[in-house]
């Protein structure tokens, strides 16, 4: 054992003799820093897939403004003009406070809800094989603010209140492939008092896009519901689309059956079916400020 | 359990003995290498001026080898390695849009000083670097103008030079023409010892 490492060691040394004297090849001797590591970037183009959020976090002191529409169902038919007459709306911003921590903050008009969340880049994926994935936690609370059907009930403020935790894991395949996955798991303080209802609502996401071009890519998602509840009816959220880049916004434009764009509503609250006609016209526009830069 | 003990003595002498010959040759190779200097410090600038925008940015991290008997020389530069864009947009678009870093992740400027020069004595040499300039997977032939200050062994290489986009088939899409030069004007300054 020790003589077989001795004699490579003295094979090392006379290889080296050898390889030194052949000084033609001066890109040899050039040592790049081999124990630096790169991460991955732009595993997709904006913080959300489409409805979902994505593993990217909005840059260190970047302000993400992002307005979302979903339209009406393009089952209305010519009269509505395929959904265009109505439409949901979202309105949010995002803020990178670190380089891992991202936090938001929107306002819906369905239901009249506001959220917030917190998410952060737990594991990020090298170029290299030392870490094949990235991993992101995502928490948030919603509260709807609609008038209380019953004032002259004892209403309490957190019966207004549901939360979201996501788990996000994403590869980046390569240039332009990327898939994600995202147990989650919403909770909601307030449900009726029914046996068919539960407060935790369990749900397996899976997400991918795939670019098309340098600046276009298509994006899928579609979301598992593992408890839905029996006395509605309800459905798993779907949603295909493209993104668009130019320059500092990008695009995203979508067919969907979910006509709400937070945590709770698309994942736990989509009524329609695909298969129905149920499908939404919708586009998320985000656009970035730079507030304070780091680089 | 003594003899096991003594059996290992034994061959960790055999194997002092390997080593030390193995550093002999190591040495003995690496010795009449000392006329090849090496990239110690560096600056690297790169500047687009285009009637909507400004863009710069600096790296450090130029890497590179001068063999002043041969007048060789490969210089070479990590693309991710460029910072002080005016967003991290910018950079990740510099990144991946441009210069498509996963797939061309390095800079390179290799040849041979033109002029016959030794840069024995202590200086300032004009010189013309000639050979092959590879920027996002596309070699052309350049030659760069530089200027060489030779102090105590320690060369230092100060040039400007400009690069047009075009040459290294890196497209600039119509809607941002007016944000980023056609050409981008480099500046480097590099101590070599």
């Amino acid at each position: 054992m020790f003589k077989k490492t001795g004699l490579i060691f003295f094979c090392f040394a006379l290889a080296s003799t050898g390889w030194s004297q052949s000084d033609s090849t001066l890109l040899s001797m050039l040592d790049e820093e081999p124990g630096k590591v790169e991460y991955e970037q732009a595993t997709f183009k904006a913080t959300r897939i489409i409805n979902s959020q994505s593993i990217e976090n909005v840059y260190k002191g970047v302000l993400d403004f992002r307005i979302a529409h979903r339209f009406g169902s393009v089952n209305g038919g010519g009269y509505t003009l395929f959904g265009l007459d109505q439409a949901s709306m979202k309105i949010n911003l995002d803020y990178g406070i670190t380089k891992r921590i991202a936090i938001g903050f929107g306002r819906s008009n369905v239901e009249k809800t506001y959220d917030v969340f917190l998410k952060m880049k737990i594991l990020r994926q090298t170029t290299t094989h030392r870490m094949p994935i990235s991993l992101s936690i995502v928490s948030g609370t919603s509260m709807n603010t609609l008038k209380w059907t019953d004032p002259s009930r004892n209403n309490y403020l957190t019966s207004r209140l549901s939360y979201f935790h996501q788990i996000l894991i994403a590869r980046k395949f390569n240039k332009s492939f990327s898939l994600q996955i995202m147990p989650t798991l919403v909770h909601y303080n307030l449900i009726a008092n029914n046996k068919l209802e539960t407060n935790d609502h369990y749900f397996l996401g899976v997400g991918f896009r795939q670019k098309i071009s340098k600046r276009v890519s298509i994006n899928f998602e579609y979301t598992y519901s593992f408890n839905q509840p029996k006395n509605q009816t309800l459905y798993n959220s779907l949603s295909v689309g493209f993104d668009l880049e130019t320059g500092g916004h990008v695009f995203q434009l979508h067919f969907t059956n979910s006509s709400k764009m937070h945590e709770r509503g698309f994942l736990a609250e989509t009524s329609e079916s695909w298969l129905k006609g149920g499908i939404h016209f919708g586009f998320n526009i985000s656009r970035v400020f730079t507030i304070k830069s780091y680089n | 359990m003594q003899k096991i003990k003594f059996k290992h003595h034994r061959i960790n002498i055999q194997y002092v003995v390997v080593l030390f010959f193995a550093l002999l040759f190591t040495s003995l190779a690496l010795a009449p290498q000392k006329e090849q200097a090496k990239v110690d410090d560096s600056l690297v600038t790169f500047t687009s001026k285009a009637p909507l925008e400004t863009i710069f940015a600096t790296s450090k991290n130029l890497n590179g080898i001068l063999d002043t008997t041969k007048r060789d020389f490969l210089f070479r530069i990590n693309m991710g390695t460029f910072s002080g864009f005016k967003s991290p947009l910018q950079k990740e678009h510099f990144e991946e849009n441009y210069l498509e870093i996963d797939k061309y992740r390095f800079a390179s400027f290799t040849g041979k000083i033109i002029e016959e020069t030794s840069f024995k004595a202590d200086g300032d040499y004009e010189v013309r670097g000639k050979g092959l300039f590879n920027l996002h997977g596309v070699s052309q032939e350049k030659i760069i103008k530089c200027m060489v200050n030779v102090k105590n062994g320690v060369y230092t290489v100060t040039s400007t030079f400009n690069l047009k986009l075009n040459d290294y088939k890196i497209l600039i899409p119509h809607l941002v023409q007016q944000k980023i030069a056609e050409e981008i004007n480099v500046s480097i300054s590099v101590k070599i010892k």
